[in-house]
């Protein structure tokens, strides 16, 4: 009899942690579908980074393809960038400079370089790329929340481990707390939504860097729509030819 | 400067062209840059050069500071690509010079998965910084300390893509001439790439109408979040340059300089890269280039100098001949696209705010010679701002200590448009 109730216990105690497993991954799917929306998007970003003092120092525009299987390729549109290109196909990342038409393969570690991290703008799925528990239910902004602890399922992500608050009636993003893989806080970013009373969309994300400069990047989500990208554009020898991407 | 001057390509390329330039204009793409820079060179009193300017006066007269104004002009759209450098020149002797150029001029057809393209280009291949043994087709110049855009090459080429794997067929110069030099011969390129998770992998093959074949294969690993790690192997069938014959008369009328063939050249490199979380980064790379001059060419370079040298004591009234012979040594120094066979390259370099400051040493180890570079570059939204000094040095035998210049520096602004 004991043992039988030993076995109860156990599979309930599973039953329970399988349910949690599916609510939080439902919580993301839904966080991310007010980020970035379905997967196989073209998404126009807009990023901005201001001084301590608040001035602005700098603004750069990205298109960002984010496909299915963790791929996504960024082309920077700005002056300064215009013609540079990053890859990310997994855990495998590719530099594309206009002057070189050769694909220079990057580290995941140098995928982190700048501002607002290329990661910061293609790493757009945290459904597919974090799991976790929920640490409970907290006010943000007097407004009920819940406190979700992530941990990264591959190793080549921005972050590794991610604090999020979502709202507890729409699990809209509110902030989240942003940790590189020496457990250091790299960023902490709070999210603008479009409509504040029945919002459908993140519009801003505003990035406070924790690890040396103290700079503000907004990052503007100004459009978003479905585009599934030919299979072409995903291989860097095809991009290093510079070809027109429209 | 537009150099395309074979017919059929050309003519390919007029098929290419035949868009109306009204609705190229319309749906093209324009960028470019203005760079404003200012060089100075500091002479080595030390170099045979100078040595034989000193012989022979009027050999080399070499200005100190040279002031540079160029603008970059990149348009595309329609399938062609145009790439135009409009360069100002101003030296310390008050010399003035203008120049233009075209980098590329190209045109591309293609369905997505097959890709054809002629005209002046640039393709770039290989992996690695320091020396790229398969660059095959573009030849670009490494480790320069000012960087510019490459001037692409009369070429027409069929490419095949699909998501993880290309192959490539290159006819570069086509219709040339057979000629000695490399990099203006005919010759047929081809190169096949793939990608399997972390590694890429590249396999390259090249038929000169002079230098016969060569194949190669580079490798490039992410072995870790933090690592690359990559390779290049070349092996060329034969490689024409400058050689002098050991048994030389000392003084020649010409230069004693001439095109040799070597066979069975092999060329490899190996380098990785490491980046911290703090982004600072570590590069290093040691390559061998049998195509270079070998240290025994060296040591009767360095023995000939000095016999040279020794000679005007007993031989007053032929000074200026041996000034000119000293001055032909120099050419030794552009025999092969590295001095040394054996080089170690380190590099290091940091990013924060948009400031990059990095140092790097090029080692010679069968001589000890090294170079030294120091840079810092600023990054804002549209300008940048680079800065840099390199030193050239080693024992008094080393070769890099012999060059030319003992020091170079530069400041540039670029504004992106």
């Amino acid at each position: 009899m004991k043992t039988a109730i030993h076995i109860a216990t156990l599979l309930l105690a599973a039953t329970t942690g399988l349910a949690r497993a599916d609510e939080i991954s439902d919580y993301l799917k839904t966080a991310d579908q007010f980020r970035v929306g379905t997967e196989n998007m073209q998404v126009e970003t807009e990023i901005t980074t201001f001084a301590k003092d608040g001035s602005k120092e700098k603004e750069r525009n990205y298109q960002v393809f984010s496909q299915a299987n963790h791929q996504s390729l960024v082309l920077m549109k700005s002056p300064a960038e215009k013609g540079q290109k990053v890859l990310m196909l997994g855990d495998d990342f590719w530099m594309l400079l206009p002057g070189s038409q050769r694909p220079l393969r990057i580290t995941p570690m140098q995928k982190l370089l700048g501002d607002a991290s290329i990661g910061d703008i293609a790493t757009m799925s945290w459904s597919q790329d974090y799991t976790g528990k929920i640490v409970g239910e907290e006010k943000c902004n007097d407004k009920p929340c819940i406190h979700l602890s992530l941990n990264a399922v591959r190793k080549s992500v921005a972050y590794q481990r991610i604090e999020l608050w979502l709202g507890k009636t729409r699990h809209e993003p509110i902030k989240a707390d942003l940790y590189v893989q020496s457990e250091k806080l790299a960023k902490q970013a709070s999210f603008v939504l479009d409509k504040p009373q029945a919002p459908t969309a993140v519009s801003e994300m505003i990035l406070l860097d924790q690890l040396s400069s103290h700079k503000e990047t907004r990052v503007r989500y100004l459009s978003r729509k479905q585009k599934t990208v030919p299979e072409q554009w995903l291989n860097p020898m095809f991009l290093a030819k510079n070809p027109s991407l429209e | 400067m537009v150099n395309v001057k074979t017919p059929a390509l050309g003519a390919l390329l007029s098929a290419l062209l035949c868009t109306p330039a009204v609705a190229l204009a319309e749906d093209a793409d324009f960028s470019g840059q203005v760079r404003a820079l200012l060089n100075n060179y500091t002479s080595n009193s030390a170099s045979p050069l100078a040595i034989a300017n000193q012989l022979a006066p009027g050999l080399s007269n070499k200005n100190t500071l040279l002031g540079v104004v160029e603008t970059e002009l990149r348009a595309s759209g329609k399938g062609i690509t145009a790439v135009a450098t409009l360069q100002g020149q101003m030296n310390d002797g008050g010399r003035t010079q203008a120049t233009a150029w075209l980098n590329e001029l190209y045109g591309s057809l293609g369905d997505g998965a097959w890709q054809f393209s002629a005209g002046k280009k640039t393709i770039a291949w290989d992996v690695g910084y320091g020396f790229r043994p398969n660059d095959v087709v573009a030849q670009e110049k490494r480790r320069s300390l000012i960087s510019t855009t490459v001037i692409g090459k009369p070429l027409a080429s069929l490419e095949y893509f699909n998501s993880n794997t290309s192959v490539s067929m290159v006819w570069v110069n086509p219709g040339h001439a057979a000629t000695t030099d490399v990099a203006d011969e005919q010759a047929l390129a081809a190169r096949i790439y793939h990608h399997n998770g972390g590694v890429d992998l590249h396999g390259f093959g090249r038929y000169g109408q002079k230098s016969g074949g060569s194949l190669g294969a580079a490798a490039s690993w992410v072995a870790t979040d933090e690592m690359e790690v990559h390779g290049s192997l070349r092996f060329m069938q034969r490689n024409t340059g400058l050689r002098m014959n050991a048994d030389t008369p000392l003084l020649q009328r010409n230069s004693p300089w001439q095109n040799n063939t070597q066979n069975n050249v092999v060329q490899a490199m190996l380098g990785a890269n490491y980046t911290t979380e703090s982004q600072h980064s570590f590069f290093i790379e040691a390559w061998w280039d049998g195509t270079a001059l070998s240290d025994r060419d060296w040591q009767n370079w360095n023995k000939r100098n000095l016999t040279l040298q020794g000679s005007v004591n007993y031989l007053p009234q032929m000074q200026q001949v041996i000034g000119y012979n000293l001055a032909w040594q120099n050419q030794a120094l552009s025999a092969s696209g590295n001095i040394r066979r054996k080089n170690v390259f380190a590099r290091w370099s940091w990013q924060e705010n948009g400031w990059q400051p990095s140092l790097d040493v090029l080692w010679t180890p069968e001589d000890n010679g090294r170079i030294v570079t120091a840079a810092l570059g600023w990054q804002g939204d549209r300008i940048s701002i680079n800065g840099g000094v390199r030193f050239y040095g080693g024992p008094s035998k080393a070769i890099l200590a012999q060059l030319p210049d003992s020091r170079t520096a530069y400041i540039s602004a670029t504004w992106a448009f």
